[in-house]
């Protein structure tokens, strides 16, 4: 894979995993 | 009498979870990755994101807020919040939603079906048999058997519909709960699987090239906002009502905010992985690029049923990733199906019926009322699109719903129960949904007229304009004749204010 491609996979699976799984961190960490 | 005590998820983590099944359906695995690939790969990736924060995320959240405060189904929901006057809202939009549930559970069972016979070895032929009669694939053959047998195509819409039921029968905490645990891990494991399986096989990168690389001169096309406001609302389960009836049986002052948030982006990364496996799998088997492309033209039956079984049966490792696929499929298709069935069972229990009795009413009228879609394709379709379309309604109705409640209100309230203040925009994005239904809606209009210029009008053409408008149209006079008796029928919530003849009766008494 060349890589361009890498990045972009990087970044949009990346990014939306981040996103995910931060909130599912305050979702876990909070006391509400 | 006693007030039988309502019924609860058991955490925050449960109705996260059952939210995210809902959400994650069929759509993911054969629409996300047809549309990616046409319309710009990453820059539409990056539409959908603003659309999820523009519609999706501010919908799903005004239906938590609905159904966590009123405590009652879609149609006391839009009862309390837009008044009496208005509870005919909640009842068109149980009609959309019961409309896609009567052609949803045919399309469970052929995920079902295929996944059965995938599991059984049915999938992977002889491929020097097969190719003895070149004209005709192996899939095709395999989806006109399966597609001109009533007995097989009702049979497995009867499967999905009892499974269903049995799981809405026992209950919030018994039954949803329970399954819908172990389907979503089970699917997402299996998505992940097969897309980690796809991207290493040799050839995948031209397919994956498709999804991620942003062809940026797309987003100076209005089809490409279009399409991705349309997969944004479609798939993540916004304006459909479902997390309205899931947030019913949330704790007291459940968060709003962080759960709508982790539903909608959890959609599209869902998406995102199917589409990796998809896309992957299908330029590394397909013998040429042009397969590929006539694979992903080929619409959600032509890719799913036919396409793929035929590229799957050439790979190695067949026997196994064929039913894995049509499992996770399966899956997606029941979990999704399961919170349509839940939706029908909460609003009919709000007119007093037990749960179980519910679950069997709902059970008998969704096997009837698919009888018709798993008898005929061409209905399907026309019923897909009839509701699809109608969905965007649903979604206005549910705006129009906090708009008349209040948008600051709403915010406030949202704030006070939320890990995250985001209330402003929350507000901001609320009074923009109108707007951005207008072009939505004119587009999809549009798109009727100008594909059928002759035929627009006529209510017996599949896609037309005319079928969805009578349709639509007997939806909406049934739910506005029923008005007085919806919101007198549902049972009371905290936030349910007497009606004029209730509140006269009490000051009557109270004058004695």
């Amino acid at each position: 894979m060349d890589g361009e491609l890498v990045f972009w996979i990087c970044f949009f699976v990346g990014g939306y995993s981040l996103v995910v799984g931060a909130l599912l961190r305050i979702a876990l960490k909070s006391k509400n | 009498m006693a007030q039988p005590q309502q019924e609860q998820w058991s955490g925050r983590l449960a109705i996260i979870i059952a939210a995210v099944s809902m959400a994650v359906g069929t759509g993911n695995i054969w629409r996300f990755p047809r549309v990616a690939a046409e319309w710009g790969g990453g820059a539409f990736l990056i539409a959908v994101t603003i659309a999820l924060l523009i519609w999706a995320i501010p919908l799903l959240m005004c239906e938590f807020l609905m159904g966590s405060r009123s405590r009652l189904g879609n149609i006391g929901a839009f009862r309390d919040f837009m008044g009496r006057k208005h509870t005919w809202a909640g009842g068109f939009m149980v009609a959309v939603t019961i409309g896609i549930m009567f052609y949803y559970s045919v399309v469970a069972g052929w995920c079902i079906r295929y996944f059965a016979v995938a599991a059984a070895g049915g999938l992977t032929p002889d491929l020097s048999t097969a190719a003895a009669d070149a004209s005709v694939t192996f899939g095709q053959t395999q989806w006109d058997a399966f597609i001109n047998d009533p007995v097989e195509t009702v049979g497995y819409h009867a499967a999905a519909v009892v499974f269903t039921t049995f799981v809405v029968f026992q209950g919030i905490k018994g039954g949803l709960e329970r399954v819908l645990k172990v389907f979503l891990v089970a699917l997402l494991a299996i998505i992940v699987l097969l897309a980690a399986r796809a991207v290493m096989l040799p050839g995948s990168a031209a397919g994956l090239r498709f999804l991620f690389v942003p062809d940026w001169s797309q987003l100076a096309h209005s089809r490409v906002w279009l399409e991705a406001f349309t997969q944004a609302a479609w798939s993540t389960g916004a304006g459909w009502g479902l997390m309205m009836v899931y947030s019913v049986y949330a704790r007291k002052n459940e968060e709003i905010s962080v759960n709508s948030g982790i539903v909608a982006f959890s959609d599209v990364l869902v998406g995102m992985f199917a589409a990796a496996l998809v896309l992957g799998t299908l330029f590394a088997v397909a013998p040429t690029p042009d397969i590929a492309q006539q694979a992903l033209d080929a619409g959600h039956v032509g890719l799913t049923f036919i396409y793929i079984v035929d590229l799957i049966a050439t790979m190695p490792g067949a026997w196994i990733i064929s039913p894995l696929f049509f499992l996770a499929l399966a899956l997606a298709g029941v979990s999704s199906f399961i919170a349509m069935f839940e939706l029908a069972t909460t609003n009919l229990m709000n007119f007093g019926f037990l749960r179980r009795n519910a679950a069997l009413i709902v059970g008998v009228v969704a096997f009837l009322f698919g009888i018709p879609s798993a008898l005929s394709i061409e209905f399907l379709n026309n019923q897909d699109w009839v509701w699809g379309v109608g969905l965007l309604i649903s979604g206005l109705l549910t705006a129009l719903a906090i708009l008349k409640y209040g948008v600051k209100r709403a915010a406030a309230d949202i704030d006070a129960s939320s890990d995250i203040r985001i209330g402003a925009w929350f507000a901001l994005a609320v009074r923009g949904i109108p707007v951005v239904f207008l072009v939505l809606f004119g587009w999809w209009i549009y798109q009727s007229v100008r594909d059928n210029p002759d035929t627009w009008w006529n209510p017996l053409v599949t896609y037309s304009t005319g079928t969805m408008a009578l349709q639509w149209g007997i939806a909406l006079a049934l739910v506005l004749a029923l008005n007085r008796f919806l919101a007198n029928g549902v049972k009371d919530g905290p936030m349910t204010k007497p009606s004029e003849a209730t509140a006269a009766t009490r000051s009557d008494s109270n004058g004695r």
